[in-house]
């Protein structure tokens, strides 16, 4: 078999030879032109160009929203109707790009198959002794005419470069093999098949997985999610066991951004031991696993209603004096008052204090409650009491009482995330192949050397060094050359082509005219 | 020293090795090559320590956010993780600043590996572009991280993808030169032909498509206002989908239709003639396809000097009707940019002028082309090694495109259950991705090996604008990934 030098690999596909082609059956034309189509390159580029353009569509139009409104905003007209046609409320699951997908599967199959085991083969049988034939092709190649004594120092040299290179006899001339990466070959495929397990991992998960959202108010359970399905459109799936939360807890930054939330999650399964079978805190990027499918701590929602504000209220402090009764009172709990927004709480000189609204980001200074204040005889007045500044009330307001703001229970939801994606191993399997196959295919580059003496009757030999890589070609020729100069430096610069065309066509015309006075004489 | 002064001063150092290569290309001597280069290096180490304080002020914003928030003095490890969480390319500046970090990088890997010089004047002027509209029209200020972006995943998947992107840039500039060098293949006045078939779609693009045909009248984005109705600040990018006003700039629309007919119609007369036109030393002689095309740049000189005079003149500002309708924000706090500056007509279209500026360079450079190609062709290095350099960069951008998106699925899948939801930021990188591998299967294919190749190589370079800056910016519809806002 010919070794694939100085190409970019995989040859084209087998065309049937001249002596069997006039006994194709035409079915079997027909087989053979699906499967030349199947293994083009070009075949590959379209579909790549399709799957991009397709991709752009999807990303063109919104995929999130529902069939009917994208129905309402492209009505009933011929743009409509391709719309419709063209399914582009859910291109990535449309006919269309699964036609493409499909295509592209059959494209990769269809090239391993084709390619792979001849390379295969190639692999583990290298041409390890090069013919004439076989070295005309070679583009780096290193010819020298040698005396015994130069001969030594070369294989010498080249034992220097590749220790375990064997020298092998064959009709008189000596050869020599290395070879570096051969299995890099395979890089490619290893490529192509991961893809196609990834490819096929998500077609099953998009049809057996479960991507959906269940909303828990604290203290209660949850047992159907809201899921999205092929098509785009929206299901709910009942699970097999029940989540209750027990608590949710919110921190935000002092300009009420959220820094951190979490909840206290409980699985009650009907077919458990004893419930709650499991009890977790999850976090966002920290979920809770079970029976298969994982609840993400995705968002959450304040639910309106009771909000409860903690708020202390002390006597302002009008002298020193007051001061150090002012500090403790700020310290003592028991004038921390938990109350509902529009409940009032009762001071004993008969003032009455009621938040009104609470605020979360109040103009950059963080959260904040409204507090209107209703003196005994019936004079309201309002004001705005801030979580992180505490003396605010103190020294702004100066009223008889110094309010402050400790904080406010909210009641909220907890937004889950419930996923189940089954075969995702399959899929990351995938994902580690590629990395591998494409490392071996990128980075590796599978390069032969050889070394061929053939012995002349004159008692010199002639000295050939040649090497063939298959992938970074501009690389090898830079490594090539270093060895090359150093044969230069050590036997002196090789004859050029152009002189080793007239040599040879001087021998031959000698050996003509030889044989002629040969049969002259006859 | 604080970490955008050490961006200043790198700025600085590639402003003036960007001058040295250029002046390279009429002395061409190498210790002015050298010179730049180390200039350049200079430069990219001062911009990796701006990054590693920044890094530190990142750090030091998270302790004192939690430590407030809390109530507590953090220390010992909690204080360590919480500290280094936050890698500067976070946000939408510090991405931009991450563009320029890796372009130059990859040019200066490029410079040592390939020996191509001549890229380097691209690769500077897109980082200086970067830089520019970073420090310019973005707010640069560190906020906390939200609870999303509080992973370990975030430092690989971001920097692979600025890296990956930087190198597209760097290979395409490598592939467009490669285009103007291989003389054997190609015409100048060909390559100049399909320069202006480019230029017509971006500026179709930049009109908005058949709205400039139908309306005759250009608009520029003035402001934004995101589905709570809050002004969105100029220049930031923004959580989903916003609305935004526009003003006309008066008299753009009829020159843009006008650049867009002419581009159209000088491409196609010079690729038709691209063979009957020789390349010598004054360029083809003068003709209708030449004719057409310098009245073609010409047009698309006047519309941006138009657009840019308007915005000088303070001609596109908010009218009083606006003004009106914004008073509900106004009461909130929300501060109007001050009107009548050409600051704010540029920090609105900041994107678009950019867009106007490449359009208009390239036809530049095609200008040259057209009129000197022997003595452009002098100034590029072999086109082999042009070919060389792209091929190796585009290995690594693949490598690390794959990395983005398996790092990306993998992530999604810890935090969100799903490792892939076809949102318009996944499938931005999975486009870029599939025109990566078209690019490296073209290089396979007979026929598809040289030009060919090379154009998906420049095509790329557009991909990865929309794919990548397009989905940050908002180009495309909302998703649940929304990059960090501000």
């Amino acid at each position: 078999m010919d070794p694939y030098i100085n190409q970019d690999p995989s040859p084209g596909p087998q065309t049937p030879t001249e002596a069997t082609s006039g006994e194709l059956s035409s079915l079997d034309k027909v087989y053979e032109g699906m499967w030349r189509f199947f293994c083009s390159l070009r075949l590959t580029l379209v579909n790549l160009l399709m799957l991009g353009a397709g991709s752009v569509i999807g990303m063109v139009f919104d995929q999130t929203k529902s069939y009917a409104e994208h129905k309402a905003e492209w009505g009933s007209g011929w743009l409509g109707r391709t719309y419709d046609v063209l399914e582009f409320y859910d291109v990535f699951h449309s006919w269309w790009f699964a036609i493409v997908v499909v295509v592209l599967a059959l494209n990769l199959i269809a090239c391993s198959f084709e390619r792979l085991p001849k390379i295969w083969i190639d692999i583990q049988n290298p041409t390890k002794e090069l013919s004439d034939s076989q070295l005309v092709g070679i583009k780096h190649l290193y010819r020298q005419s040698l005396n015994a004594e130069q001969l030594e120092k070369a294989k010498g040299m080249v034992s220097g470069w590749f220790k375990a290179a064997p020298l092998t006899q064959n009709d008189g001339k000596s050869f020599s093999f290395f070879e570096r990466h051969r299995y890099a070959r395979t890089g490619v495929y290893i490529v192509h098949i991961s893809l196609l397990f990834v490819m096929f991992g998500s077609i099953f998960v998009t049809y057996n997985g479960v991507d959906g959202m269940i909303m828990i108010v604290e203290d209660t359970k949850g047992r159907h999610v809201r899921a999205k399905g092929p098509g785009g459109l929206n299901y709910s799936l009942a699970l097999p066991f029940e989540i209750k939360c027990t608590d949710f807890r919110l921190k935000t930054f002092v300009n009420g951004a959220p820094m951190e939330f979490e909840s206290d999650l409980e699985i009650y399964d009907k077919n458990a031991v004893s419930n709650p079978v499991v009890r977790k805190t999850i976090q966002v990027n920290d979920p809770l696993e079970y029976k298969g499918f994982t609840l993400y701590q995705a968002s959450y929602n304040p639910i309106p209603g009771d909000q409860q504000v903690q708020l202390d209220i002390c006597k302002f402090p009008k002298t020193e004096a007051d001061l150090p009764v002012y500090e403790e009172c700020k310290t003592d709990a028991r004038n921390v008052h938990q109350v509902a927004i529009g409940d009032k709480v009762l001071m004993p000189d008969g003032t009455a204090f009621i938040p009104l609204e609470i605020t979360r980001e109040y103009r950059g200074l963080g959260s904040a409650v409204k507090v209107q204040k209703i003196t005994k005889s019936g004079e309201t007045s309002a004001f705005v009491v801030f979580r992180s500044y505490p003396d605010f009330d103190k020294d702004i307001r100066r009223g008889e009482y110094v309010v402050g703001f400790r904080g406010f229970d909210q009641q909220y939801a907890t937004g889950v995330q419930v996923g189940k994606v089954p075969a995702i191993n399959v899929v990351f399997g995938g994902f580690l192949f590629i990395f591998v196959g494409m490392f071996m295919a990128f980075f590796m580059s599978h390069r032969r050397y050889w070394m061929r003496i053939t012995p002349k009757e004159d008692g010199t030999f002639v000295f050939e060094y040649a090497g063939a890589a298959r992938r970074h070609q501009y690389a090898f020729e830079d490594e090539f050359k270093v060895k090359q100069d150093e044969l230069i430096a050590a036997f002196g610069k090789e004859e050029s082509k152009a002189d080793r065309a007239k040599r040879l066509r001087d021998e031959r015309k000698r050996a003509k005219e030889a044989k002629q006075k040969r049969e002259n004489t006859k | 020293m604080a970490s955008t002064s050490w961006y200043n001063l790198c700025a600085v150092a590639y402003l003036g090795a960007l001058f040295l290569y250029i002046v390279n290309l009429s002395v061409n001597s190498p210790k002015v090559r050298r010179f730049a280069t180390v200039i350049c290096s200079v430069g990219f180490l001062t911009q990796t320590t701006g990054l590693v304080f920044r890094w530190l002020e990142a750090g030091a914003v998270e302790i004192a956010a939690v430590e407030r928030a809390q109530d507590v003095t953090l220390s010992g490890i909690s204080y360590f993780i919480i500290y280094t969480q936050h890698p500067p390319w976070s946000n939408l500046y510090e991405i931009l600043v991450m563009m320029a970090w890796g372009l130059v990088l990859v040019f200066l890997v490029s410079e040592v590996k390939f020996r191509i010089r001549i890229a380097g004047i691209g690769a500077l002027l897109a980082a200086l572009l970067s830089f520019g509209i970073a420090s310019l029209t973005t707010d640069a200020t560190i906020t906390p991280l939200v609870p999303a972006l509080q992973s370990w995943w975030l430092h690989i998947h971001v920097i692979s993808s600025t890296v990956g992107y930087a190198s597209i840039t760097v290979a395409a500039a490598s592939s467009l030169l490669f285009i103007v060098a291989a003389k054997d293949r190609v015409t100048l006045t060909g390559f100049a032909g399909g320069t202006m078939i480019g230029s017509a779609i971006l500026l179709l693009i930049l009109g908005r498509f058949d709205e400039v045909f139908r309306t005759r009248v250009y608009k520029i984005k003035l402001l934004g206002v995101d589905r709570e109705g809050d002004l969105v600040p100029l220049g930031k990018m923004t959580q989903g989908a916003f609305r935004t006003w526009y003003e006309p700039s008066p008299g753009v629309g009829l020159l843009l239709i006008a650049s867009i007919v002419a581009c159209a119609v000088a491409g196609v007369l010079l690729i038709k003639s691209r063979r009957a036109m020789a390349d010598d030393v004054n360029g083809a002689p003068f003709g209708w396809a030449k004719a057409v095309y310098l009245a073609a740049f010409g047009i698309t000189t006047a519309m941006l000097g138009l657009i840019l005079f308007n915005d000088m003149n303070g001609v596109n500002i908010v009218p009083e009707e606006l003004r009106a309708a914004l008073e509900p924000q106004i009461a909130r706090g929300f501060q109007i940019p001050p009107i009548n500056t050409w600051t704010f007509s540029i920090k609105s279209n900041q994107w678009d002028l950019g867009l106007f500026g490449m359009v208009w360079v390239a036809q530049l450079f095609a200008t040259a082309c057209v009129m000197k190609p022997v003595y452009v062709r002098s100034l590029l290095p072999d086109f082999r090694a042009l070919d060389r350099a792209a091929y190796y960069i585009l290995l690594v951008a693949t490598a690390l495109q794959t990395v983005v998106l398996v790092t990306g699925a993998l992530w999604a899948h810890y935090a969100w259950g799903r490792y892939w939801g076809w949102d318009p930021k996944e499938t931005g990188a999975l486009v870029v991705w599939v025109v990566l591998l078209a690019y490296l299967h073209a290089r396979t294919t007979p026929g598809m090996a040289g030009i060919p190749a090379a154009v998906i190589s420049v095509f790329a370079f557009f991909v990865m604008i929309a794919g990548f800056l397009g989905v940050n910016l908002g180009w495309f519809a909302d998703g649940l990934h929304s990059y960090g806002s501000s």
